[in-house]
């Protein structure tokens, strides 16, 4: 078990995210360009003239060839220029960046909060399984998995916005981040709802990982050569538990993302989510396509992160390939 | 076997899993409310005969919505929607799955190097992107959905398929199987997939939830079937504005979808717990 340098486990592992981003890119671009009908119909009203239908074809380039269309494409994005919305006329980039500065703070915090609860949650009803408390966790997170992420936030809504007036129910401050407390104000209830659903999935995931160590062997045996039962959790235990977690910590964190696009629509929160749904209503395929993009670039990089966190800890992984199992 | 044996039987199978007692019974309350509502519902869904936003009453038990339509009338409805996705969606991506799963474990190689990297980049996607991919595409149907949320989960699939399949092919007597001169056909009828379906079906239970919980999503956002359409996730997001006066609309509808997902997350726990007993209480 010689096991390759890191760096060079790291290099061919960047190349696979760069030919997975590509693939990413080429799929998107038919899919959106082929399947559906023009894309030069978002541009025109129901009735619109054989000339028009030319003219607005001519101006999203709907009349070249695909691949000429996919070059031009690709070279624009290469300059990371994305278009221009078909709607609001807004370069497509500039758009998301303003979006992103408030999806990316909602996933991030609620991220965080989630993943640090569950550790706890997790770990305590692993350990207490067999009496109330433990049993009171995990049923709490197999409600949690089961809830629609939308319905807590509706139900929040009700509850604390509406019914009390404690919280806003929608919307963001006009000036933004300029306005600190009355951004995090806002994005209070969004973050309990995304939350409450994704500590139940980790929850769930570290429980039954806990419970995996708390019964193998290399605990048992360091229990009986006399250490105490936090040093053997802790010398032996978290690290061997910490790998898997890792792995399922990046597609989380992913699905965190998602939750808060659509999050975003509950709240009417200016964010990514929101332009992407009217987006995808108005038929406004640049931003679409931006949107769709910067959201795979971001799922890929983050499971690129956890892969490399993981082979840091657990460098038996170095040896097999991203796919290999045995 | 006879009846009292084959109900013996049936006994010992809640008695060794309640969780998959609970699950059955959960799943098999929607189920049975989507086949009543084929031929009977207390009213007619396009019946606004009642008046505007009511709360429960004799007449109409869940009471009415914005149009002043039987809200337990739209749930029922919203059932048998959520039956055709989850069993549409888990159909579609077993047999992608199945298919592509089996041809990467049987044909090692390039063939399989290349599924197996599609399957795991595939796999780090969020069911919801990539259906909302599809539909930004095909436009919003419910069978735009279906078939969405049927070819992201296949991913799941191919890869359980793949995973598992490979293990059974390097199994000894498999080895010896194949040394003997048995067919490919043969190995997958007779060792493959017996050892493949439990593992499977358990999965597939979990995949029920998630594309339940996926459509009601979509719907909730607009892009699943567009109006007029009762699925769950719809009558959510029209229930919204008038939540603090007809609290029950957007309660109800909420309720179905724990009740049906979380029957189904019991029964694949139960089914677990049952293929292997080791797993118990490990839920």
């Amino acid at each position: 078990m010689g096991g390759e340098p890191l760096s060079r486990d790291l290099l061919r592992r960047l190349l696979f995210l760069v030919v997975s981003l590509f693939v990413a890119v080429i799929i998107i671009f038919l899919l959106l360009r082929l399947l559906p009908g023009d894309p030069a119909n978002a541009l025109l009203s129901i009735n619109a003239s054989p000339e028009q239908i030319a003219a607005a074809r001519h101006q999203v380039g709907a009349d070249k060839s695909v691949m000429a269309q996919f070059i031009t494409w690709m070279s624009a994005l290469l300059h990371l220029d994305f278009g221009k919305s078909y709607i609001s006329g807004l370069s497509v980039l500039p758009s998301i960046g303003s979006a992103l500065l408030i999806t990316l703070p909602l996933t991030l915090i609620s991220f965080v909060i989630a993943a640090v609860l569950s550790v706890v949650a997790g770990f305590l009803a692993a350990y207490y399984a067999r009496r109330w408390f433990g049993i009171v966790l995990s049923g709490f997170s197999q409600l949690g998995i089961a809830v629609p992420v939308f319905w807590v936030g509706l139900i929040l809504v009700w509850i604390f916005a509406l019914r009390y007036n404690w919280f806003p129910s929608s919307g963001f401050p006009e000036n933004g981040w300029g306005d600190p407390a009355g951004a995090l104000w806002s994005l209070a209830l969004p973050i309990t709802t995304i939350v409450i659903v994704m500590s139940s999935s980790m929850t769930r995931y570290v429980k039954s990982v806990t419970t995996d160590v708390l019964g193998s062997d290399y605990i048992r045996t360091s229990r009986a050569l006399g250490s105490s039962f936090r040093e053997a959790f802790f010398r032996h235990g978290l690290r061997n538990a910490s790998v898997p977690f890792i792995s399922v910590l990046g597609i989380e964190l992913a699905s965190t993302l998602l939750g808060a696009v659509v999050v975003e629509s509950v709240f009417s929160l200016p964010g990514l989510g929101s332009m992407l749904v009217k987006a995808i209503a108005q038929h406004d395929y640049p931003n679409i396509q931006g949107i769709l993009l910067v959201t795979t670039f971001l799922v890929l990089v983050i499971g690129f992160i956890a892969d490399t966190v993981q082979r840091i800890i657990d460098p038996r992984l170095r040896i097999t390939s991203s796919s290999g199992i045995k | 076997m006879s009846t009292a044996k084959a109900a013996r039987a049936r006994l010992s199978t809640f008695h060794g899993s309640p969780t998959f007692a609970i699950g059955i019974f959960f799943t098999s309350f929607i189920f049975i409310v989507a086949l009543v509502s084929l031929i009977w519902s207390p009213y007619k869904l396009d019946d606004t005969t009642g008046n505007r936003l009511e709360g429960p009453n004799a007449t109409h038990l869940l009471g009415t919505d914005t149009l002043g339509r039987d809200l337990l009338s739209q749930l029922m409805v919203g059932a048998r929607i959520a039956m055709k996705v989850g069993f549409g969606a888990t159909g579609i991506a077993l047999i992608i799955g199945c298919f592509l799963g089996l041809l990467a474990a049987f044909f090692p190689g390039w063939i399989d190097d290349t599924l197996a990297s599609i399957f795991d980049t595939l796999i780090a996607f969020p069911t919801l992107l990539l259906a909302m991919l599809i539909i930004a595409a095909e436009g919003a149907s419910l069978w735009a959905a279906i078939l969405a949320i049927g070819i992201a989960a296949s991913a799941i699939v191919s890869r359980i398929v793949r995973i598992l399949t490979k293990r059974i092919l390097a199994q000894q007597y498999v080895v010896a199987a194949k040394t003997c001169g048995t067919s490919r056909w043969e190995i997958l009828r007779g060792h493959v997939l017996p050892n493949l379906w439990p593992t499977l079906i358990v999965n597939l239970a979990i995949i029920y939830g998630v594309a339940v919980l996926t459509e009601a999503g979509l719907s909730y956002l607009g892009l699943g079937a567009p109006p007029p359409s009762y699925s769950w996730g719809r009558l959510l997001r029209e229930a919204q504005s008038t939540v603090l006066t007809a609290p029950l609309g957007a309660i109800a509808p909420g309720i179905a979808i724990i009740l049906l997902v979380l029957g189904m997350n019991f029964v694949a726990d139960g089914l677990r717990e049952l293929f292997d007993p080791t797993q118990r209480g490990n839920s």
